[in-house]
């Protein structure tokens, strides 16, 4: 069982007791709130080790899950991802980049440490290098992974003007994501395509100088960068986002996004939509199609929209039949002028 | 103020003023259930929420502390997606599977406030949309046949009439 389950039931059993327990001595009631306590934080230990046993390398790593606690604490403020980047207060990540520069002795251009940025958002991906993809087997967001694999360089200028990344996403060693990098003038083109899966090929521009402050033929420095989040935001959403989701979708896993919504959400999301989009949303694939076979939802749909209510028991067809149809003569009478309500079909 | 610490699914801790930390009406429910003292230091494992998601909940939580409790919902009304405040809406420029997160522990969580604006702001991305455009913001892959995608365009036709 994962933690996960286990805190849902220690949960349920937390919200349960204290009610049959109610009647029984102050005494024996606390004493029964305290182990629920200590299994709460048998769990925290729990869900920390699961956390850092994925790291094999263990150089870094402090098997004393208690004082790797106190390290970790009050940090809520702290620049955490290269989108928190303000001019007063950089990310570790960023200085980190900036650092592993510095260590192998380059003075970076503007271009190599958008790179740099680059692969960051990968690893805030989940993403790791491929040089290291012995030492990790999963790809849930990890902040002192990222902040460690950050200093390790593991990009490469091909020349001049082209640079080569490689990723996987653990523990999907098959699927190798190429990252590649041309310098073209002031832009940067970025392409990435994954071995093994067809028709995954992603691509995006980026304007290298939007993203600093000073003009073309300066060093690259960290507190002349700028746009940041607008740059997280692209990438991730057009390069990262898509590459994981093809990976994990291959291999048939859940991951966070519009498909995988617990089906409860998604008719929370419908509460927004006029059943027109409804419509239109439920023709985009066939788990989607398959939400209209809810005669509820048609019913519902038709009080909420029209304020008609339906009697009869009809079918999901003939209900979206009538929906349409109600539209349409709404439509046609808005038009006439006047829109009589047909309170009952 | 007193604060509690919440620990997210990668070991982050966040230390968190407890009256902010309860507009989770899920951390609310835990700590009045397990009696816990205010006085003593306890950490609330959160294993469902990494600590990237976890602290934009917090600022989220944070800058809403002193808002009024979100109305009772009207079922039968379309609900309005246009009055997501500013701050609301810089908040959520994030890519998309970072909003997917926030829709998750919004929900997990149980932030009705984080939940509707996150929900507003999926379904704006939604509105007024043809299926092959909500297919590629969403980066769906369209699996009908020839012959069925022909069926539900059939379906689909008198939506378009304006």
């Amino acid at each position: 069982m994962s933690s996960i389950h286990l805190l849902h039931l220690s949960y349920d059993i937390c919200h349960l007791s204290p009610w049959s327990v109610r009647k029984c001595s102050k005494e024996i009631e606390q004493r029964f709130l305290h182990a629920y306590i200590n299994v709460l934080n048998k769990m925290a230990e729990c869900v920390v080790s699961e956390a850092n046993k994925n790291i094999i390398d263990s150089s870094n790593q402090s098997s004393d899950v208690q004082s790797c606690q106190d390290i970790k604490t009050e940090k809520v403020m702290e620049p955490l991802l290269l989108e928190d980047f303000q001019r007063s207060r950089f990310p570790t990540t960023l200085k980190n980049i900036m650092k592993s520069f510095e260590k192998q002795g380059i003075q970076p251009s503007k271009c190599d440490f958008l790179v740099g940025c680059l692969y960051t958002l990968m690893l805030e991906y989940g993403f790791i290098p491929q040089e290291k993809e012995s030492f990790y087997n999963d790809c849930g967001f990890n902040y002192s992974r990222i902040k460690d694999l950050v200093s390790f360089p593991a990009w490469k200028k091909s020349d001049e003007n082209s640079y080569s990344l490689s990723f996987i996403l653990p523990p999907h060693h098959i699927y190798t994501c190429k990252v590649i990098c041309i310098k073209m003038g002031d832009d940067l083109i970025v392409n990435a395509i994954v071995k093994n899966i067809e028709d995954v090929h992603h691509t995006i521009m980026l304007d290298i100088l939007s993203y600093f402050t000073d003009g073309a033929h300066q060093k690259a420095c960290m507190d002349k960068m700028q746009n940041l989040r607008s740059l997280s935001t692209s990438f991730k959403n057009q390069v990262a986002f898509p590459v994981k989701h093809a990976i994990l979708r291959t291999n048939g896993l859940r991951h966070p996004c519009l498909e995988d919504l617990p089906l409860e959400i998604i008719f929370y999301i419908f509460k927004y939509i006029h059943g027109t989009d409804i419509i239109k949303f439920t023709a985009i694939s066939k788990q989607f199609h398959s939400m209209r076979l809810e005669v509820k939802l048609w019913e519902n749909l038709i009080l909420r929209d029209f304020k008609c209510t339906v009697k009869k028991t009809l079918s999901y067809e003939e209900l979206m039949k009538e929906y349409g149809y109600i539209y349409r003569s709404q439509l046609r009478n808005r038009r006439h002028g006047s829109w009589k309500k047909r309170m009952v079909l | 103020m007193p604060q509690i610490k919440l620990q997210s699914s990668d070991g982050e801790t966040f230390a968190v003023d407890v009256e902010i930390a309860k507009c989770s009406v899920t951390i609310k429910t835990m700590l009045e259930d397990l009696g816990m003292d205010e006085e003593e230091e306890e950490v609330v494992p959160l294993p469902n929420v990494n600590s990237a998601i976890l602290k934009k909940v917090i600022q989220w939580a944070t800058y809403h502390k002193d808002d009024p409790p979100p109305p009772e919902d009207d079922e039968n009304k379309e609900k309005r997606t246009d009055d997501i405040s500013s701050w609301d809406a810089d908040f959520l420029k994030v890519d998309q599977g970072t909003l997917f997160e926030l829709i998750l522990a919004a929900n997990y969580l149980d932030i009705k406030g984080l939940l509707d604006v996150t929900c507003k702001t999926v379904a704006n991305m939604i509105k007024g949309k043809a299926p092959e455009e909500i297919r590629k913001t969403f980066n769906i892959k369209n699996d009908f046949t020839a012959s069925e995608e022909e069926q539900v365009r059939k379906e689909n036709e008198w939506c378009e009439e304006k």
